[in-house]
């Protein structure tokens, strides 16, 4: 995807967003597209502040629930920026889960989970645990040179900075980013070459320089 | 910051490895609520976190990760083997040396075994004097608390905290403080909301 093909897909989630709005305050049965066109980026803002998956599933439908009834309620002040708005309900709702303010409940609606259309569900969902491990193996053993191992394992498993893996190293910030960029380009082959990606959608593109 | 940055600068690499300052952290969160391709991206690099060989990693086994326990080292005596424990996991040992180390508890506590919603029992004899425990993957712009079950910060002469030049923090209690109670952790910005870190109780064992 070039920046310029990105650019355009921001400018129609926007107005996606808006006729999305539009259709909840008429009540029309829009779930569906919510959830298509959201879950999976607030699955990781929940994932990333370290909330299990089951708990996740709970904010995500407390953040979708709230997010319909305030559109049907008073609607929202930008209707183009309904992600932003999601995205503060999801945050909001992480901060207080950690707090201990919302009861535990994991009843979220599975018979929705089940019928998830596939665009809706993460790579983690979509793809058995044992295939990724063994894709992520084999990413590992077909990195080239001992160099870009070490940045992954660094990185990921001694939670170095960024700063501290090039001092040590001798990378430049530009030398790292390439190493990332190999890496992911890699593990995407690998993945497509298993047949566990989403199309074409993994491409990545080159650091710049 | 535009999507062909955040691409350059391999900021969802970053992001999974929570390397991002909470201002950068929110700008490409607020990104991938309309970016496919990013998402795409944060995917694949959490996979690849999560799943990277077990043999690698420099402490924790699975098993310990997946149960939610924290890593105890109940250290002798031995300076050579702290140096070996902070060597592989990055936690810088001159610090800690004093005469009642062998009765200090050290706890490493990875991201990936932090944010069970029930407390983590930190498991030590009862005759410990001091826990202290090690918290990596903190932003650089924020600070680490305890607090108790009301939300308040802990006295100081409770515990203190403080970075370390890898950027973790060292979190030491008084044996006692911990005891008690369970105790939350949040790390906190001079701006913005905190973030919660998790929750530790202690477990404690027959004193030997």
């Amino acid at each position: 995807m070039s920046y310029t093909e990105s650019t355009s897909e921001v400018t129609r989630s926007r107005e996606g967003s808006v006729s999305l709005v539009t259709a909840i305050a008429e009540r029309s049965e829009m779930q569906e597209e919510l959830y298509l066109k959201f879950r999976r980026p607030l699955m990781q803002v929940f994932q990333q502040r370290r909330i299990d998956p089951d708990a996740a599933q709970d904010l995500l439908q407390l953040t979708f629930l709230q997010a319909i009834k305030k559109i049907r309620a008073n609607g929202l002040v930008d209707p183009s920026n309904l992600g932003g708005y999601l995205y503060r309900t999801a945050t909001h709702l992480a901060t207080a889960y950690w707090r201990g303010e919302l009861a535990r409940q994991h009843d979220g609606d599975r018979e929705l989970m089940t019928n998830l259309k596939d665009e809706a569900l993460s790579l983690e969902e979509r793809v058995d645990h044992d295939s990724l491990a063994h894709s992520v193996r084999e990413l590992m053993e077909e990195l080239p040179g001992h160099r870009d191992r070490e940045v992954l394992e660094r990185f990921y498993l001694r939670e170095e900075s960024r700063v501290s893996i090039c001092e040590s190293l001798n990378l430049t910030s530009l030398q790292l980013n390439q190493v990332l960029w190999r890496a992911r380009q890699r593990f995407g082959e690998v993945l497509r070459k298993h047949g566990l990606s989403r199309g074409g959608s993994l491409a990545a593109h080159a650091p710049e320089g | 910051m535009n999507h062909l940055q955040f691409k350059a600068d391999q900021t969802a690499a970053v992001y999974v490895s929570r390397g991002l300052d909470e201002s950068a952290q929110e700008d490409f969160e607020l990104h991938l609520m309309s970016c496919t391709e990013c998402v795409d991206d944060v995917e694949a690099w959490r996979a690849i976190e999560q799943h990277m060989p077990r043999a690698a990693r420099p402490s924790v086994p699975r098993a310990a990760v997946a149960s939610g326990g924290f890593r105890p080292w109940r250290l002798a005596a031995s300076l050579v083997g702290i140096g070996i424990v902070g060597a592989a996991g990055g936690w810088y040992a001159h610090p800690l040396v004093d005469p009642e180390l062998d009765r200090t508890a050290f706890f490493n506590a990875l991201p990936l075994s932090r944010g069970a919603f029930d407390c983590m029992p930190l498991k030590f004899a009862a005759d410990t004097r001091r826990v202290v425990l090690r918290i990596a993957g903190v932003g650089s712009d924020r600070r680490v608390v305890a607090l108790n079950a009301r939300g308040e910060e802990l006295a100081a002469r409770g515990y203190s905290a403080r970075r370390q030049s890898d950027g973790s923090w060292l979190l030491q209690f008084a044996a006692d403080t911990i005891a008690r109670r369970a105790l939350r952790l949040e790390s906190r910005a001079a701006t913005g909301p905190a973030e919660p870190l998790g929750c530790v109780s202690a477990e404690l064992a027959p004193g030997g």
